[in-house]
């Protein structure tokens, strides 16, 4: 099992490493200049030509791209990711700040999706071909067409405008110190608008995965003992039909903490998705970076997760 | 049909222990519904076995299913009629009270052990849990003490160990073990065995079916043994029904059954098998396809293929009743009295090898000379090779013009692997492939064209050996293009010559595979391989996923294109008696070696390398009357793994002469007795003679001299 | 390894497909149907994948024939008329720049649609070629073009795509283009897999026996099997982008104003102002975009259930 993960890791180096190269390239890019970004634009007149110069001489910009790669390479092994342009502070700080938030909303609206799908999706193949099951296939399909910013509008029309009960966007009232309540207030829209989209595969993959299991022989030779109907269900088809779910899980945890740009942007969630988004608007060039590689290793550690945890419901998956 | 006056059977004075009556299932499929089981009534008495045969699509194992309701979920079924066991209605009861007998009055052993343990929990806890669910108060030492003693009972080695292992762990034979103790928990009154012994090799179907028996004696619990195999059914039943589109067609003792059938199909079942004890003439087939379910025949379902019938009135529009017939027995024949040939007239008398008719073939067609094939154990990361596993691993093979040789021995041994080398669909690792003089191990694809014309293949599952999306004429005609023989209108021609030299019409070549039966794609897929003119056919298995009244008709084929096309075959079976009826000689083997090899008369007649003995004599024969006096030889344990094989005489595992040289000197394959056949065992000897003296020292015995 | 052995096909099982066989064969008693015409009639009996198709068709003719349909200019400015609800000419009013919604909503169905289309067919495309190549060919070729997929669905897409938007520029092309490059990994994925288990199918065997050469076994043989998946994902890779473009529309990062493009009229919406006051800016293009997707996606499911290989080949392998 070691053996493995290390050998995965070991792999994973040039897949990691070229992510990185073209990423550098694609930012480097990116039309415009990150010095001028840094200045109001009212006052970018003929004087301060110097000024760039020296500002971008300071951020290390003057030097010949490869160069500038070596360098951030250099720094990345040491340790050191780099300062933002646009705020001045590091970019580790301004990264956790952000990826707490994100968590927070993912994993909840994780969470409830899986805890809302296992039962329905195996429900629906219970009752295959039968009303329950149309009205499973149904919403999950409407979940999987919906854009999720529409999504979110209409929530927000609704409990926010028109019923007034839940605030419209953020992290926390403003003003007034965080409380667990507040918190949850807050997040109860964007998290539930996020796993009612998550919904959609979910219930399909459960119900999918059921039906396959369902049609094993084992599953026969568990009703010819004379096991219960709950028995069979959840000891003997449930635990072999969520062994595929898990990887479908890693694969797509790791795309959602990067992704969720459009939910956080229309909840205003002070998430890492809209960190990416102003840092691409602000040429801001280490944020950018630093947030692209993460996310590589996340995905990265996620997939290799997966792996161990087949291992463990599985065990005729060696590593 | 109406219910049978079964209480007027052989067994009047006891009471039946299951009684089936009226029983049909039906499914929905798609707007249609398809009666799989059509009103069948039968008894099961205590403490017997009852065979069920037929073929697939016979109803066999949906009626025994259908018993307590355990069809799969899946299409939409209804059950009526009644099934009484003590007193209660097994159709009537609900889900609740059913599963009180599920497992515990009625157990059922599946086909294939395989799927049918689930994979990610222990084989002991699976056991345990057989326990568990009908008695809540016994505790978890004790469930593990009475899992691990049923183990030990259904003969699983180190029990204790075993009991903690999850089913990848067993091999084949073992899981089906594993089965057994798991049906045997709570000392049923009834086992279900649903093809027990289908998806084991022929020595562990042996082992199975001793142990069948074993528990019968133990237990006295009744046993409903369901099979299309009617040697197992002669070898285990003490009574039997034969079973043709979802209707029971025939039913008595199974003595009375073999030696006089009642009714055509019975006769037909029984003639159309080649036997491995004795040689046989051309097989009697039944002619035709299986029925079409959705739309039976009418009248008697069997009428289209019976040569009694010859389209008489009553079996075209009646359907004729199980009516009790002479000696206690039933069948459903409106002409049941015409029937008295016996089934046996078509048998010689067993003895030595009759003449063969044909010219014995001479020179070489085909020459394998030490061929090695080896496959690299890749990891599953780093795709680096582990280690090999030795498929193949130095085999001599010749095959004359004209000539069939057979390559017999059980899954995983090479045969299939060999018969690709030859062909070069598999790269070999060693060894040269010599056809018409000329070796094929170092030609370029380029150089290899011309040879493909001599030599061709036809797989094992015509199910996957045609292109879906292909017409027959596409398929059939594919050689030809490949190869630039003739043009438009000539290969049209030829594709239906070729369909007419398979018992085929040309009004078939444009109709796309799904819309044919097993048999009639295999046909396809012989005229295929036939399109080039080939001079060797490698016949891989070409039989074994075929009925057996359509098997015999593919028999026949082969036989009668090989008398007309002086083609030679290298037919891959693990099937010894096909390989009797239709080969002239016979290669046996174990684990990628060739043990034994020479005519087929001799090495049926006089095996010498004890695994050879054990095959032979594990085929189960469809003839109960010689049961009691045949000599068996069960192989104890598996065969093991090819990554893994042992050291030395890759047989001694399981050998009962294995002695210390057999484990690190491996013998070789040379002639020991001057019969013209020789064999790889240090200790060789036929059956019933000792190992005699100084034998055992090869490097001695100078008479190995090739009397061919 | 091959198997030297396989079971008869026996058992229920085999007695459930051999009465689904005989059905099969008596709806095909008359005249002879490939598989691809039975495959068809699957999907025409599929009645929501049929409903599902019929209106996109009305969506697909409404947004060609746009020009032809809308009532007025979508790019008509009107500055007297903004924010105007529904009403007999308006028939869902107009926005902030008194365009008119209904003709914007029109001629935004061309960009979704075209969007939809082109960049699921290049995804599928390219996932076909380096599919079949890495099946067919194995070996190193495989190993490079599993790698790239690699590489590629480890990449936050949303992040990447957004980035290549701002630096190729925002326009229908970049987005197709963008989409195409980052969606082609499953269609390779599925059409490799599937062009491994065709490769050990026992009729490539026996093409190979015969001496059929490479070109041809993929050409008459490997792309037979795997056009049913592959039409399958590309159907489904055209919702999945037109969502994609929306949301890249929403962003701002869509089609360039004033060109009309439904994720683009949301955008207004993300003020709270125009959310409770101006329904009619906001509800119809998402409503739209929800209603073809969810079509979109049902006429998948529709053509996965008719080519469904439980279906089409009930051998088991």
């Amino acid at each position: 099992m070691l053996g493995y993960v290390a050998r995965r890791l070991i792999i994973a180096v040039p897949v990691w490493f070229g992510i990185l190269l073209i990423a550098f390239v694609f930012v480097h890019m990116l039309p415009g200049d990150p010095v001028q970004m840094l200045i109001d634009p009212s006052q970018l007149s003929g004087a301060s030509h110097e000024f760039l110069a020296q500002k971008r001489a300071e951020l290390g910009l003057d030097k010949p791209l490869p160069v500038q790669w070596l360098i951030w390479m250099r720094n990345i092994a040491e340790g050191n990711l780099g300062y933002s342009y646009q705020q001045d502070v590091p970019v580790t700080h301004l990264i956790s700040q952000r990826f707490g938030a994100t968590l927070l909303l993912t994993l909840t609206a994780v969470g409830l999706a899986i805890a809302v799908a296992v039962p329905i999706g195996v429900m629906a193949s219970l009752k295959q071909n039968t009303f329950v099951d149309y009205i499973a296939s149904g919403v999950s399909m409407l979940a999987l067409s919906i854009p999720v910013f529409f999504l979110g509008l209409i929530a927000i029309y609704i409990f926010a405008l028109q019923l007034n009960v839940l605030p419209s966007g953020g992290e926390h009232t403003l003003g007034v110190p965080a409380t667990l309540w507040d918190t949850i207030q807050h997040l109860a829209m964007p998290a539930c608008v996020l796993a009612a989209v998550l919904l959609g595969p979910y219930v399909r993959y459960v119900r999918q995965s059921m039906l396959d299991v369902l049609r094993q022989e084992y599953i026969t030779t568990a009703r010819a003992k004379g096991a219960s109907r709950y028995r069979v269900v959840v000891k003997h088809a449930l635990r072999n039909a969520l062994i595929p779910l898990t990887a479908v899980l890693a694969v797509q945890v790791p795309a959602l903490l990067a992704g969720t740009v459009v939910i956080e942007t229309v909840f205003a969630w002070p998430g890492l998705g809209q960190l990416v988004y102003q840092s691409i608007e602000g040429l801001d060039y280490p944020v950018i970076l630093v947030i692209v590689m993460m996310s590589a290793v996340l995905v990265l550690i996620c997939n290799l997760l997966a792996d161990v945890l087949a291992a463990v419901l599985d065990p005729r998956i060696r590593l | 049909m109406t219910a049978a006056p079964i209480e007027s059977g052989v067994d009047e004075a006891r009471t039946p222990l299951l009684s089936v009556r009226d029983l049909t299932t039906t499914f929905a499929a798609g707007r249609r519904a398809v009666q799989a089981v059509r009103g069948i009534s039968f008894d099961l008495y205590p403490g017997e076995i009852l065979g069920v045969v037929g073929e697939s699509g016979s109803g066999k194992s949906v009626s025994v299913n259908s018993l307590m309701n355990l069809l799969p979920p899946a299409p939409i079924t209804r059950m009526t009629g009644s099934v009484l066991f003590e007193g209660r209605d097994l159709i009537t009861l609900s889900e609740r009270e059913l599963r009180r007998v599920r497992g515990r009055e009625i157990s059922m052993i599946f086909q294939d052990p395989s799927v049918s343990l689930n994979p990610v929990q222990t084989v002991g806890s699976q056991i345990a849990e057989a326990i568990h669910v009908h008695d809540r108060k016994v505790s978890r030492k004790a469930l593990r003490d009475r899992s691990i003693k049923l183990l030990s009972m259904v003969g699983v080695p180190s029990p204790a160990v075993r009991y903690a292992q999850f089913p990848h762990e067993y091999s084949g034979g073992m899981r089906q073990r594993a089965m057994i103790a798991m049906a045997l928990a709570n000392q049923p009154k009834v086992i279900i065995a649903d093809e027990p012994t289908t998806a084991l090799d022929v020595t562990i179907q042996a082992q199975v079916l001793d142990m069948l028996k074993t528990i019968r004696e133990e237990t006295g619990a009744a046993t409903i043994f369901i099979s299309h195999d009617l040697g197992a059914i002669a070898e285990v039943a003490d009574r039997m029904i034969v079973m043709y589109a979802g209707e029971i067609v025939e039913w008595g003792d199974v003595d009375s059954v073999f030696a006089h059938p009642r009714h055509p199909y019975t006769l037909g079942l029984i003639s159309s098998l080649p036997r491995v004890d004795t040689e046989t003439d051309e097989l009697v087939s039944i002619p035709g396809q299986p029925p079409n379910m959705a739309a039976p025949p009418s009248g008697c379902a069997f009428h289209p293929r019976c040569a009694l019938s010859q389209d008489r009135e009553p079996c075209r529009t009646q359907l004729p009743a199980l009516t009790p017939v002479d000696d206690g027995r039933m069948a459903a024949c409106h002409f049941t009295g015409e029937l008295d040939v016996a089934p046996d007239r078509r048998l010689k008398v067993a003895g030595p090898a009759p003449a063969p008719l044909r010219e014995a073939p001479a020179g070489e067609l085909l020459a394998v000379k030490d061929l090695v094939v080896r496959f690299p154990i890749k990891s599953r990361v780093i795709k680096h090779t582990l280690g090999h596993v030795q498929a193949v691993d130095g085999v001599d093979l010749t095959v004359a013009p004209g000539e069939s040789l057979g390559l017999v021995g059980e899954s995983g041994c090479g045969k299939s692997t060999t018969g690709l080398a030859i062909l070069r669909l598999i790269e070999s690792s060693g060894g040269q492939v010599v056809l018409q003089g000329r070796d094929l191990t170092n030609l370029s694809k380029r150089q290899l064209q011309p040879v493909r014309r001599e030599m061709q293949i036809v797989l094992q599952d015509p199910y996957t050996s045609l292109n879906p999306r292909m017409t027959v004429r596409g398929i059939v005609g594919e050689p030809l293009e490949t190869h630039g023989v003739g043009s438009g209108a000539s290969r049209r021609k030829r594709v239906d010559e070729l369909l007419r030299l398979v018992g085929m019409g040309p009004e078939h070549a444009d109709r796309f595979p799904h819309e044919f039966s097993g048999g009639q794609r295999q046909r396809i897929a012989i005229a295929r391989a036939l399109a080039l003119d080939p001079k060797l056919l490698v016949l891989d298995e070409p039989m074994s996923s075929l009925d057996v009244s359509i098997q015999a008709q593919i028999v026949n084929l082969l036989q009668r294109l090989q008398r007309e096309l002086s083609l030679a075959y290298l037919l891959i079976s693990h099937d010894l008696s096909v390989v009797r009826h239709v080969c002239d000689r016979i290669a046996v083997m174990y684990l990628g070696r060739i043990v034994e090899t020479g005519t087929t008369a001799d090495v049926y007649a006089r095996p010498t390398h004890p695994y050879t003995q054990a095959l032979l004599s594990a085929v189960p024969q469809p003839d109960p009357s010689g049961r009691g006096n045949r000599q068996r030889i069960v192989l104890t344990g598996d065969v093991p793994g090819p990554d893994k094989p042992p050291a030395g005489c890759r047989f001694h595992t399981r050998c009962w002469r294995a002695q210390d040289r057999c484990k690190h000197d491996s013998p070789e394959l040379i002639d020991r007795f001057g019969h013209g056949h020789p064999s790889a065992c240090h200790f060789a000897a036929a059956p019933g003679e000792d190992v005699p003296e100084g034998v055992d020292d090869p490097a001695d015995d100078a008479v190995s001299a090739d009397h061919r | 390894m091959s198997s030297d052995f396989i079971e008869p096909r026996a058992g229920v099982e085999a007695e459930l497909i051999a009465a689904a066989e005989a059905n099969a064969e008596l709806n095909a008693e008359s005249t002879s149907r490939s598989p691809l015409r039975i495959a068809m009639r699957g999907f025409m009996n599929h009645r929501l994948a049929m409903v599902a198709l019929a209106f996109l068709i009305v969506v697909a003719l409404l947004a060609i024939f746009a020009p032809l349909i809308a009532p007025f200019d979508p790019n008509a400015v009107d500055i007297s008329h903004f924010r105007q609800p529904p009403s007999g000419t308006h028939w869902l009013g107009t926005d902030e720049a008194g365009r008119d919604v209904l003709s914007r909503l029109l001629y935004g169905a061309q960009v979704s649609l075209t969007v939809g289309v082109t960049a699921a067919l290049s995804a599928g495309f390219i996932g076909l070629a380096l599919g079949l190549l890495a099946g067919f060919l194995g070996g190193w070729v495989d190993a490079t073009i599993m790698r790239l997929t690699e590489v590629v669905l480890s990449f936050p897409s949303l992040i990447v795509i957004i980035l290549l938007v701002a630096i190729v520029g925002p326009s229908i092309g970049s987005i197709v283009l963008v989409i195409a490059l980052f969606e082609w990994p499953t269609g390779c994925r599925i059409v490799r897999q599937v062009t491994r288990v065709t490769k050990e199918a026992g009729y490539v065997t026996a093409a190979r026996s015969v001496g059929v050469g490479n070109f041809r076994l993929m050409s008459r043989h490997m792309i037979g099997s795997v056009t049913s998946p592959l039409t399958v994902i590309v159907t489904l890779l055209s919702a999945q982008a037109i969502l994609l473009e929306a949301a890249l529309s929403f962003l701002g990062l869509g089609v360039n104003p004033p060109q009309a493009s439904w994720g683009g009229m949301l955008q207004s919406a993300q003020s709270l102002t125009v959310l409770s006051n101006y329904w009619w800016l906001w509800l119809p293009p998402g409503v739209a975009i929800g209603l073809t997707v969810l079509a979109i996606n049902f006429v998948g499911d529709g053509l996965r259930d008719a080519f469904d290989p439980r279906q089409e080949m009930r051998g088991k392998a």
